[in-house]
């Protein structure tokens, strides 16, 4: 076990330093410099801004540089608002994003589950086709696509929510809820296929030939061994609810790191791009090795060789 | 039975003359019509009324797309100042946008560059993804090591990142959609056409081609692709999908194809901004992402159940 997560960790570290490096070389390609600007910057100024952002280095030294900067955790300056530094935006921006992200997992685990344990509980009757047919649906539709849907609904229609901006809880779930719907249907899927495997075995049956009723079997015997793909999906799903909220928050207009992460694409303020570009790519593949050891730790069926 | 029979009894001629016709005894009627695997995987396939109407709903989809734009009376850029933003009408089916040009059209447009994409997808996944994958797991040991750290390391990078990254370097356009998707949506069908080839090498079918002096390319390309084809094709159906909304999904943060060109997804970006005005802009391309999305999950959910031989119904 302790071997597989040094090779784990060994893994994610080299993909780590892959995507940093990818990262600096493709914004080496982007044609213009920094300082291209319509009105041309004077000389002595431009000479003074290269030295101060070491552009006038050779390149290996500026990638060494680069990755000095970031093991200490510095993602560098953005380019378009030089008074701000990456790490400011990620600081005052990724708490928003996090709880966002907090209540939507938070509701697609929990209405996932339980509409999942149902479908298995009543297979092949109206309400197991009728919510599995919804997660299919909802499968297809992009966050982004049920996000102006909602706004339009909820907001504009029927004026019950506030159609966007952050602040109270009220502006929290048309967002949480656009974000969790995908998830929602994923996980109701999942829970519904292994309950189903778990709700085959014989202890579940020998359960129910003691008389249990069909809620205490589910909840106290068939659960727990259920989850296990549930549980495992947990890490993906906070990755795919984060990338989704790059729309989602644009669209609702919340000042979370989505928000500016596609504000930045729109100004081009590659600085920002590649420091909050990083900054996810660290976090998902945390997110992915955290998934591996958790199926590795429930699961003793998985070697880890 | 008795089994020693002798060696002269068999050389009577009589023996091993035809049956006459009115004497057979309806062997036919015995055994049931021969099926082949691909047949049964249809019989079941054909009796999901989801999949089936999935399968419908990708032909017509398709048809929209291929042949639609053609017969619209409407060029898909043709700016007309007389008819801004109408609402859905007998003329302009889903409406006109903020520069008078006939949506049902624009959509039908964006539907081809979504069912472009996918295909590449597709076929990304079937070249790259199954060659990748089968060579490492029908050579193993070294090779196969290598060639799956590298996918390991690959696989741990989030594609969408790189995706937007690669699209803000090399700029907004289709081909670089293609370039940018291509390089990565091998990864996932590599890992499993791998798993697949692993077991299947070991089957004593494959020892008897070996046996029979067949080639290496023989083996790979006759033998063992074949025989895994079935998760290969679920999980094609089941991805594109994912390569559909990827690209809908850089469209709309505008690192898509570039106007006047139209995608779903920058259609439906474009429509946004008039939500209260004129919802239809919204609304009908997010329907044909959702309906493109629903008919491939719903195929892809009908082959796996067809082609899973351990389900229980």
């Amino acid at each position: 076990m302790g071997r597989f997560i040094v090779r784990r960790l060994a893994l994610m570290v080299i993909a780590l330093w892959v995507v940093v490096t990818v990262t600096f070389f493709l914004a080496h390609m982007i044609p213009g410099g920094p300082f291209d600007r319509e009105k041309p910057v004077p000389e002595a100024i431009k000479k003074n801004l290269e030295e101060k952002y070491h552009l006038n280095e050779p390149m290996w030294k500026q990638y060494l540089l680069y990755l000095n900067d970031i093991i200490h955790g510095d993602l560098g300056p953005s380019f378009k608002y030089p008074d701000r530094t990456v790490n400011d935006i990620i600081k005052e921006s990724f708490p928003v994003s996090a709880q966002l992200g907090f209540w939507a997992v938070l509701m697609a685990t929990f209405v996932g589950i339980s509409l999942g344990s149902v479908s298995a509980l009543h297979q092949g009757e109206l309400i197991d086709s009728f919510s599995m047919f919804f997660a299919i649906l909802f499968i297809s539709l992009p966050s982004f696509v049920i996000a102006p849907i909602f706004q339009y609904i909820f907001g504009v229609k029927l004026h019950w929510l506030p159609v966007a901006n952050w602040g109270s809880w009220k502006h929290m779930i048309l967002p949480a809820l656009s974000l969790a719907l995908g998830p929602t249907a994923v996980i109701a899927r999942l829970t519904r296929a292994s309950m189903l495997e778990v709700l085959s075995n014989d202890y579940v049956k020998a359960a129910r030939a003691r008389g249990l009723s069909g809620l205490r079997v589910l909840i106290v015997y068939a659960l727990k061994n259920a989850l296990i793909p549930v549980v495992t999906y947990l890490f993906p799903l906070i990755a795919a609810i984060f990338t989704g909220s790059f729309v989602v928050e644009k669209i609702f207009n919340i000042p979370g790191l989505g928000r500016y992460y596609v504000t930045s694409i729109y100004n081009r303020d590659y600085t920002v791009i590649l420091g909050v570009t990083v900054f996810y790519a660290a976090f998902l593949i945390l997110m992915n090795l955290l998934a591996d050891i958790t199926y590795a730790l429930l699961d003793p069926r998985i070697r880890y060789e | 039975m008795s089994m020693d029979i002798k060696i002269e009894e068999l050389k009577d001629k009589s023996l091993w003359e035809p049956i006459p016709e009115e004497e057979k005894m309806g062997a036919e009627e015995l055994t049931a019509p021969q099926v082949t695997f691909w047949g049964d995987v249809w019989r079941r396939f054909r009796k999901n009324r989801l999949a089936v109407l999935g399968l419908v709903l990708l032909v017509i989809i398709l048809l929209f797309a291929l042949v639609g734009p053609l017969v619209s009376p409407y060029p898909y850029d043709k700016q007309d100042y007389d008819a801004i933003l109408q609402a859905p009408n007998l003329a302009h089916p889903f409406g006109t946008d903020y520069v008078g040009r006939d949506l049902f059209t624009r959509v039908m447009y964006g539907a081809r560059i979504s069912l472009a994409v996918g295909f590449l997808a597709a076929m990304v996944q079937l070249v790259i993804g199954v060659l990748y994958g089968g060579i490492s797991g029908f050579m193993g040991g070294k090779v196969d090591e290598i060639m799956m750290r590298i996918v390991d390391i690959m696989y741990a990078i989030p594609i969408l990142l790189i995706v937007i990254l690669l699209m803000v370097v090399l700029g907004p356009g289709l081909v670089n959609i293609f370039l940018a998707l291509g390089f990565f949506y091998w990864l996932g069908m590599a890992r499993i056409v791998r798993s697949q080839i692993l077991t299947l090498k070991e089957e004593e079918f494959v020892l008897a081609a070996r046996v029979l002096g067949a080639s290496t390319k023989r083996l790979l390309l006759r033998h063992l692709i074949p025989n895994a084809m079935g998760p290969v094709i679920v999980t094609v159906t089941l991805n594109i999908p994912n390569a559909i909304f990827t690209e809908a999904f850089l469209s709309y943060i505008g690192l898509g194809v570039s106007a006047p060109m139209a995608s779903l997804g920058s259609l439906a970006s474009d429509g946004v901004e008039y939500i209260r005005t004129a919802p239809w802009l919204m609304l009908f391309p997010a329907l044909a992402i959702a309906l493109i999305a629903l008919a491939f999950n719903f195929v892809g959910d009908g082959l796996r159940d067809s082609l899973d031989p351990r389900l229980r119904r």
